[in-house]
């Protein structure tokens, strides 16, 4: 056999076989086992211990690119938290067309399902600039922060939960950060969670993995979502199976796949260098 | 249908539309490409002046009459001198106020939190009386790392050049499990954009 040919593949070929990979556990799911890993547990367990009718502080710092990915971790974070009637402020750093929609949808759908309220149980900041500097303002005083409204601009004096949540410093009990990059972990760690000693938690694309690691290993970061996976793996825990758990059969063949393309590829590089040698 | 089904119609197109360019480059993904740029534009800046500008300058700064704020508004604009040659020195004053104010904010606030890390690279290499094989592989990995960085002293024997070896090495894995992270973000992302082109628009897939 040439298998030289290998080098040689139509990458669109390659395209098309993973598109297939993804698409078929769509449609016939392979129901292919979940485990749960420590850091996903850790960031249940972080919400677990609060007490009911603590306030947590999300940052959906996403662009829609990722947003495939962590959107269904606040599905589950809203799911974990109005069970146990917690609190859920919501706000923006990244994207300011993508964070505040898609905390309302995933959160909100989540909220109607479970009988909780706008401006009661849960509300949605929207977005800001300058995320650093809004950050340490919103230490010491959300409201003026925010600049006094909502993501549609209505006063957040009308909304009875705002009456309860004026700081960070006195009225959060655990921030839950879902990023991309910057803003992100560094920067909630740096000037929120460490100076006010809240706990930080959360979830991030997985391309952010690795340059996590010092974070979560001094535990300065409790637990950590990996990307669709850590969201598959907190939906399970949660027991509420959504967008994540149904990706993971079509990740796990689009993995295969990709893994059976890796050998052949160096298969044919080893063989091409051998022939060249031989020649 | 609803708004939201028509959308997922529109979003889907579109996803095609981009996805054309694995085949060919052609005027279908141009057109995606310029139609996201221009809708992002628009909605950016529609959404910044509605909810950053507007309350700033309409609220705090005409109906409160906080009319301090006036002297950040004048700093930052400053920052367009740039584009008349003459007066491009003045553009620096902003860029230096937003270098240092930075720079200020990152040595008050940074130390606690990196030092922290720091620390935490020593662990005990005995730990509840068994041998801490992780806590002496991220110490050794850390301090190889930082010889493989050394540039200053010869490499030639020794402990540096076996030591920036292993480092070299250890960084190398981080690389490839950086790049192993990265694969199945995107095919996360694939999987989401499959999903509101099989499920959202046509309701193919449960």
């Amino acid at each position: 056999m040439d298998w030289d040919k290998l080098q040689r593949i139509d990458v669109r070929w390659i395209y098309v076989l993973v598109i297939v990979c993804l698409l078929v556990p769509m449609f016939w799911p392979l129901g292919l086992p979940i485990t749960i890993s420590e850091n996903t547990r850790k960031v249940w367990e972080a919400v677990d211990k609060l007490p009911p009718g603590s306030v947590i502080l999300v940052s959906h710092d996403t662009g829609p690119g990722n947003a495939p990915e962590l959107n269904p971790m606040l599905s589950a974070l809203a799911k974990q938290a109005f069970e146990k009637n917690c609190k859920i402020v919501g706000v923006a750093f990244f994207d300011q067309l993508v964070g505040p929609p898609m905390f309302q949808e995933y959160v909100g759908s989540v909220a109607e399902k479970m009988g909780k309220k706008y401006g009661v149980d849960w509300i949605n900041l929207g977005f800001r600039l300058n995320a650093t500097a809004t950050m340490r303002q919103m230490c010491d005083d959300i409201h003026g922060a925010m600049l006094g409204v909502d993501w549609q601009n209505k006063p957040l004096s009308e909304f009875p939960i705002m009456n309860e949540v004026k700081s960070i410093k006195d009225d959060v009990d655990l921030i839950f950060v879902t990023t991309v990059g910057t803003p992100g972990y560094a920067d909630w760690m740096t000037y929120v969670a460490e100076p006010l000693k809240k706990p930080l938690t959360g979830g991030a694309s997985l391309t952010m993995y690795s340059g996590l690691q010092q974070y979560i290993r001094s535990g300065q970061l409790q637990g950590f979502l990996g990307g669709l996976r850590g969201a598959a793996e907190y939906e399970k825990l949660v027991g509420a199976p959504g967008k994540g758990c149904s990706g993971m059969d079509a990740q796990s063949l689009g993995h295969m796949m990709i893994i059976t393309f890796l050998i052949l590829g160096n298969i044919g590089y080893f063989a091409s260098a051998r022939k060249k040698s031989r020649a | 249908m609803t708004a939201e089904q028509w959308g997922a119609i529109a979003g889907s197109i579109c996803i095609i539309m981009a996805w054309s360019y694995l085949f060919k480059e052609s005027d279908v993904y141009y057109f995606a490409e310029h139609l996201f740029v221009g809708l992002t534009v628009a909605r950016g800046l529609t959404y910044t002046f509605e909810n950053q500008l507007k309350p700033l300058i309409l609220k705090d700064i005409a109906e409160k009459g906080q009319w301090s704020l006036l002297i950040p508004v004048v700093i930052g604009l400053l920052i367009y001198c740039w584009f008349f040659k003459g007066l491009r020195w003045v553009a620096r004053i902003t860029m230096g106020f937003w270098i240092g104010y930075g720079a200020g904010y990152t040595l008050a606030f940074s130390p606690p939190v990196y030092l922290k890390q720091v620390f935490d690279t020593f662990t005990p290499f005995i730990k509840d009386g068994r041998f801490n094989f992780e806590g002496v592989l991220y110490f050794l990995v850390v301090i190889t790392a930082l010889m493989y960085f050394l540039f200053t002293v010869k490499k030639e024997s020794g402990v540096l050049k076996y030591g920036s070896m292993f480092g070299r090495y250890a960084l190398m894995v981080a690389f490839g499990s950086a790049y192993g992270s990265i694969t199945m973000a995107y095919l996360s992302l694939v999987i989401g954009k499959l999903q509101v082109i099989f499920k959202d628009a046509l309701h193919l897939v449960k």
